[in-house]
């Protein structure tokens, strides 16, 4: 058996050594965090900016539509955007056509650390999981009593002082919609970019990036992306938490997968000119 | 300081044992996958289950009878599991995909199509960057198109523009991978975390102090 040559020994290092390296890698800068700067992108300071000259009396929608698996990519960008309307003092509706967003909801809401005068019911509310995807999107958009009657915990619209005067979406200043799933940014965009005019922005998955930016900038006026916009809108608002901490393990794993990546690319060339060296093929 | 909180422990022993699978496949790692899909497919349930009743039944026993036309047309689209009654499913079917066209007509037109092309070809206004970005917009627009353009035979020209879309499509497919990898690395640095700060508690302070003292 012919011996393995350098590059054949690149192309098949085992996998699971790889992923020990990255577990080690990133282990020890979340341990000890470096300081490595990041930059601001303009889709964060253009909602950073659109949220802070909004009127004091704005009420805003608030879609929760994602994996709790995925909360590490948009929960923290939820909990920085809500910190910063809360701050601001302007009020918010959250709802969820996603069945995930319940719990999404709950381990943001522990999270924050809401203003004492910020208070459930009058300030913000949340209205539980509405089924129906775009069809409950639809009927909202259009006459949202229709649809819901009381919050995820039964209380009803009457006895919640937010909900006065709330008939469709012309009653929200902005809607934001934070989701990993292509479906609900389309969907979105649709019913109520579209169909009611509504300014919108996105707070999106790394995955989900390319399909919400082609409606940048004529129907969303931003695109938070993943873990990396979250870090950037913390920023902004000066609410630093656990996207902004998380920035130099993402920038250390994203430069490792780099190193990995020139590696693999040295072991196939290698091969591949051993080969027609040789006039044979790589196996 | 390592956590005492009994739900972090389970948390981290979980994903720890959901990790294994990464190693290899075993027993106790198909267990812990085992455990993941029952306790997400018992909660998605009981989500059905309470929307249901709250936007379905609630409304039907306070005296909205005509709640029970959706509601039989959604328990006919489960006539699909009984032989010989599937055709019943098809009414709910024609009302969701009726509603679901409808939803889209205008709507789809304007947001996916009309939309998205003014978006591309918007005025190139801004700095040298902002200038260049455009045009590799618009370059990058135009290209992939010829691609899919199979009514004209493909010549010399052609055949040039086709493989420039390929090339402009292959590119962005790269972009789009490398969001998807942001993503999953990002899955993997929160699941770190969490093991190392919240379960164990290991920070630097905690580091130094453990070595120094040992």
């Amino acid at each position: 058996m012919s011996e393995k040559s350098f590059y054949d020994k690149i192309s098949s290092i085992d996998v699971r050594l790889i992923y020990v390296s990255i577990a080690l890698v990133l282990s020890s800068v979340i341990i000890n965090p470096i300081g490595m700067p990041i930059t601001i992108g303009e889709h964060a300071t253009n909602l950073y900016n659109f949220i802070e000259q909004l009127p004091e009396d704005s009420l805003i929608l608030i879609g929760i539509d994602f994996d709790v698996g995925l909360y590490s990519e948009m929960g923290f960008s939820l909990e920085a955007i809500i910190k910063h309307i809360s701050s601001r003092g302007l009020r918010f509706i959250a709802l969820s056509i996603h069945m995930d967003g319940p719990v999404n909801w709950a381990k943001a809401n522990s999270r924050i650390d809401f203003p004492s005068n910020y208070i459930y019911g009058e300030d913000y509310v949340y209205l539980g999981f509405i089924a129906g995807q775009e069809t409950a999107q639809a009927a909202i958009a259009s006459d949202l009593k229709k649809v819901v009657t009381s919050d995820f915990m039964g209380i009803p619209f009457s006895e919640l002082p937010i909900m006065n005067g709330v008939e469709n979406s012309q009653d929200f200043a902005f809607i934001i919609e934070v989701t990993g799933q292509g479906h609900n940014i389309d969907s979105t965009a649709r019913q109520y970019g579209s169909m009611f005019n509504r300014p919108l922005a996105y707070a999106v998955a790394g995955a989900a990036i390319p399909l919400a930016m082609p409606y940048y900038p004529r129907l969303a006026l931003a695109v938070l992306p993943s873990i990396i916009g979250a870090a950037q809108y913390e920023y902004l608002a000066d609410v630093p938490s656990s996207a902004l901490k998380a920035t130099d393990a993402v920038s250390l794993a994203h430069i490792f997968l780099f190193g990995l990546l020139i590696l693999s690319h040295i072991g196939f060339w290698g091969q591949l000119s051993k080969a027609k060296r040789s006039g044979g093929k790589i196996v | 300081m390592i956590s005492s909180d009994i739900g972090v422990w389970v948390a981290g022993l979980l994903t720890l044992g959901i990790l294994s699978i990464l190693y290899g496949d075993s027993a106790l790692s198909r267990l812990f996958a085992h455990i993941f899909i029952g306790s997400a497919a018992g909660y998605y349930m009981i989500q059905a289950i309470n929307s249901l009743w709250k936007s379905g039944i609630i409304p039907l026993l306070s005296g909205n009878f005509i709640f029970i036309i959706p509601l039989v047309l959604g328990l006919s689209l489960f006539s699909r599991l009984i032989r010989g009654y599937a055709w019943v499913s098809r009414y709910g079917l024609a009302l969701l995909t009726g509603v679901g066209t409808g939803l889209l007509f205008f709507t789809a037109i304007d947001a996916q199509l009309i939309q998205q092309i003014l978006s591309v070809i918007a005025p190139v206004k801004g700095n040298f960057y902002d200038v260049l970005v455009s045009i590799i917009r618009v370059i990058f627009f135009i290209f992939p198109i010829f691609y899919f353009i199979f009514t004209i035979k493909p010549e010399k020209t052609m055949n040039k523009l086709i493989h420039a879309g390929k090339y402009a499509m292959m590119i962005g497919f790269g972009a789009s991978y490398g969001a998807l990898a942001l993503s999953r690395l990002t899955l993997i640095i929160n699941v770190l975390s969490f093991i190392l700060k919240d379960w164990f508690g290991l920070g630097l302070a905690t580091l130094i102090h453990a070595l120094t003292y040992y």
